[in-house]
């Protein structure tokens, strides 16, 4: 794609809310079928690797993220999306993207980072993690050149500057897993904060310390889906594991990046109360009674369809139950028009900022602050 | 060139279908097309035992390069060993499109000859099966150029990737135990037959790049299915219907083999061996392609691979689901040596 074209693409990103279908979603192509670019085509989205150790008879070590992949020549790594050449690990998906689309923020979401604004938001192929409840898995789940790149190679300036002409307030590595796509990610938060617009990261937390701290001094706020306090669910429903997730989400608060969590509540797998008061439990004491906490709606999909979706009344019990443990900001995800998509002052409860979906119907914030009580309320609003 | 023959006669619905690969497409996906003409995967000689031929012919070089004439003649002589005919017309159902899957990822070096290919697909044609009705296929168009073919159609062959133009993958994952995924539209929707074309060669997870290994290539994530040395998902994929009722004849390329350094090439490890392997048991194939690894590798200093904890668990899983066999007194290992 012409530089020109790209550019024009900007009137097809919409600039407004996606349906209120609940889920995030990508704008999505069917992945599969129709070619994708012949061999050189594809090379100019590769780029060596960083965070990766060179093995005896052209083999690597991936240490990106807790996987530690050791690859042979020729091979992909577990996520897809990173290549060993002759002993040489490569991303391929730098510049890359497969889907951009200009976002409410609250889509992410994060409800207590510049609420009501836009957010450029960008993904490659591929993912470190395989939910069974992937609700982006058409791209997640495959390989790039299994995508055709639409937009052929997107610099990150090229996103720093589609993201000025489309107001947005920040750039988002979202919809699949942004660990994967560490080399691009970067590059563009780097370029997107010295243009004055926050880098934001969705993500399973599964990487390395190392990248972590280097994507943290980059970003503006992180969301994590914190899948479950329970190993088991990492390992059966997702293929990770909990435990490098958990010191992720510490080493964000530490950083003093912007933090929120999701939660997607699953009925049968993730929904008992007693693991919920763990969870909670957990934030409270290791990540603070600021971090909000958002617990959403499973809805059928990918290789998860013989479940039903989660009963309201389950999340209204996670939410007491977070609220309960001393967690101050407390929401329900995936049912719009539920009074658990407001926000209230932790101090007097009064309704601060309402919602419907993604979209902000009022927000009655003063500089940060409670009107009525005048507490200050955690978050980045302007 | 049989391609112009094709167009001049007037085809009927079924043939025209045929000859555009779309007769399985037409017919649905589950049960689609006659199964290849053997009982589930045992592909048993007379006395039980599986069938696995393992012919050399140390002069089926000129120079460097493969000779034509020599490897079609090797390649029929691995086929009646195996089969008891050369005849493909006693293995592949009548009527469907046939699909030869190749192994390119270690690029020409170590992918399929193409004199091999071509003389696997004169060989389909003498038993009716004309070039109309054969595509050759691998994971990508990228793989199929690193194996020095060219995708497209050519002399009425069709040469495709998964990514090429209508192809792809299927809509939603298929399960089949611990494995999800969606296969290549091209074994489910475009082919009735398949013939697993893979190499001779050593892979660094899965101990064995060879015929099962190469199922891989009809799956979009392969790259999810490595832990554990692939075991179970090489017996989940093999035991897919679809790859069942499809895959009527597994041959290995062994005229450059490698026992190290797979599955890219490891000019290091690789070795002339001049021969092909070829059975209707693809489990009884890799048992004994691991056999002339783990002798290569003793040959030239090399530890068994049991020793580097990637030994071909995966065997032993699929044959104890019934999907072939891996015990050397139940396969019949049948050499020849031309002269
Ligand atoms: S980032 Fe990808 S290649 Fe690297 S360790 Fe993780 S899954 Fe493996």
């Amino acid at each position: 794609m012409k530089r020109r074209e790209f550019f024009a693409l900007g009137a097809a990103l919409g600039g407004g809310p996606w349906p209120a279908t609940g889920a995030e979603h990508p704008r999505k192509d069917p992945p599969r079928g129709g070619t994708t670019l012949a061999l050189d085509g594809e090379r100019q989205f590769w780029r060596e690797a960083a965070h990766y150790q060179k093995l005896p008879e052209s083999r690597v070590e991936c240490r990106l993220c807790p996987r530690r992949c050791q690859v042979a020549d020729q091979e992909n790594g577990w996520c897809g999306v990173r290549l060993n050449e002759r002993g040489t690990y490569y991303t391929t998906v730098f510049g890359r993207p497969v889907t951009i689309a200009n976002d409410p923020i609250e889509k992410k979401p994060l409800f207590h980072y510049k609420p009501g604004s836009l957010t450029l938001s960008l993904a490659t192929a591929g993912c470190n993690f395989e939910c069974l409840f992937c609700q982006n898995w058409e791209i997640s789940q495959f390989r790039p050149e299994q995508i055709p790149a639409r937009y052929g190679f997107v610099s990150p300036e090229d996103l720093v500057e589609l993201a000025k002409r489309q107001g947005s307030r920040s750039l988002s590595f979202t919809y699949a897993e942004p660990v994967v796509f560490f080399e691009y990610a970067l590059a563009t938060a780097r370029a997107s904060k010295a243009a004055g617009l926050p880098g934001v990261m969705i993500s399973n937390g599964f990487i390395e310390s190392a990248p972590m701290d280097e994507l943290l001094q980059e970003l503006g706020a992180v969301k994590i889906d914190f899948k479950a306090f329970d190993d088991k669910f990492y390992q059966r429903q997702c293929r990770g594991t909990l435990e490098p997730v958990l010191r992720t989400m510490e080493r964000i608060r530490k950083a003093g990046v912007w933090l929120e969590l999701v939660h997607l509540t699953v009925p049968t797998l993730n929904d008992d109360a007693e693991q919920a008061k763990r969870l909670c439990g957990w934030v409270l004491e290791k990540l603070g009674p600021d971090v909000p906490v958002h617990f959403t709606r499973f809805h059928p999909t990918y290789k998860l369809k013989n479940l039903p979706a989660t009963p309201p009344a389950t999340l209204e019990r996670q939410y007491d139950i977070a609220r309960k443990a001393g967690l101050r900001y407390a929401y329900l995800g995936n049912l719009p028009g539920h009074e658990g998509e407001n926000t209230r002052c932790h101090g007097c409860r009064e309704t601060l900022i309402r919602r419907v979906g993604f979209t902000v119907l009022e927000n009655r914030l003063r500089e940060g602050k409670c009107p009525k009580c005048g507490e200050k309320i955690p978050g980045v609003w302007s | 060139m049989g391609a112009g023959c094709l167009r001049k006669v007037p085809m009927d619905r079924r043939k025209f279908l045929q000859t555009l690969g779309l007769a399985s497409a037409a017919a649905g996906l589950s049960s689609a097309g006659a199964a290849c003409a053997r009982s589930a995967a045992q592909k048993p000689a007379g006395d039980g035992r599986s069938r696995v031929a393992l012919v050399t012919d140390p002069g089926v070089r000129r120079g460097e390069e493969i000779d034509a004439k020599r490897v079609e003649r090797l390649l029929r002589a691995t086929l009646e060993k195996a089969l008891g005919s050369a005849n493909l017309a006693g293995v592949l159902p009548a009527d469907e499109v046939v699909g030869i899957k190749l192994n390119c990822l270690a690029g020409r070096p170590l992918s399929p000859a193409l004199p091999l290919v071509e003389a696997l697909i004169k060989i389909l044609s003498d038993a009716g099966i004309p070039r109309e009705r054969v595509i050759v296929f691998e994971r990508g168009e990228r793989d199929l150029r690193r194996g020095g073919f060219t995708p497209g159609e050519h002399d009425g062959v069709r040469y495709l990737g998964n990514d090429s133009a209508g192809a792809g993958y299927e809509e939603e994952p298929e399960i089949s135990g611990q494995l999800g995924s969606c296969l290549s539209r091209i074994l489910t929707r475009r082919i009735g037959a398949m013939i697993n074309l893979g190499v001779l060669k050593d892979h660094s997870l899965a101990g064995l790049g060879a015929g099962t290994k190469n199922l891989y290539g009809l799956i979009h994530n392969p790259n999810k299915y490595h832990d554990n040395g692939c075991d179970p998902y090489l017996a989940d994929l093999l035991a897919m219907p679809v790859v069942q009722k499809r895959l009527c004849l597994t041959i290995l390329d062994g005229l450059t083999a490698q026992c190290h350094g797979g599955p890219g090439f490891s000019p290091a490890h690789a070795w002339s061996y001049n021969s092909l392997l070829a059975s209707r048991d693809v489990i009884a194939l890799d048992r004994v392609a691991w056999d002339v690894i783990e002798e290569r590798r003793k040959q030239t200093g090399l530890p068994p691979l049991e020793r580097e904890n990637r030994a071909p668990r995966w065997l032993r899983t699929a044959a104890s689901r019934g999907l072939g066999t891996d015990e050397m007194i139940r396969i019949l290992v049948l050499r020849e040596v031309l002269s």
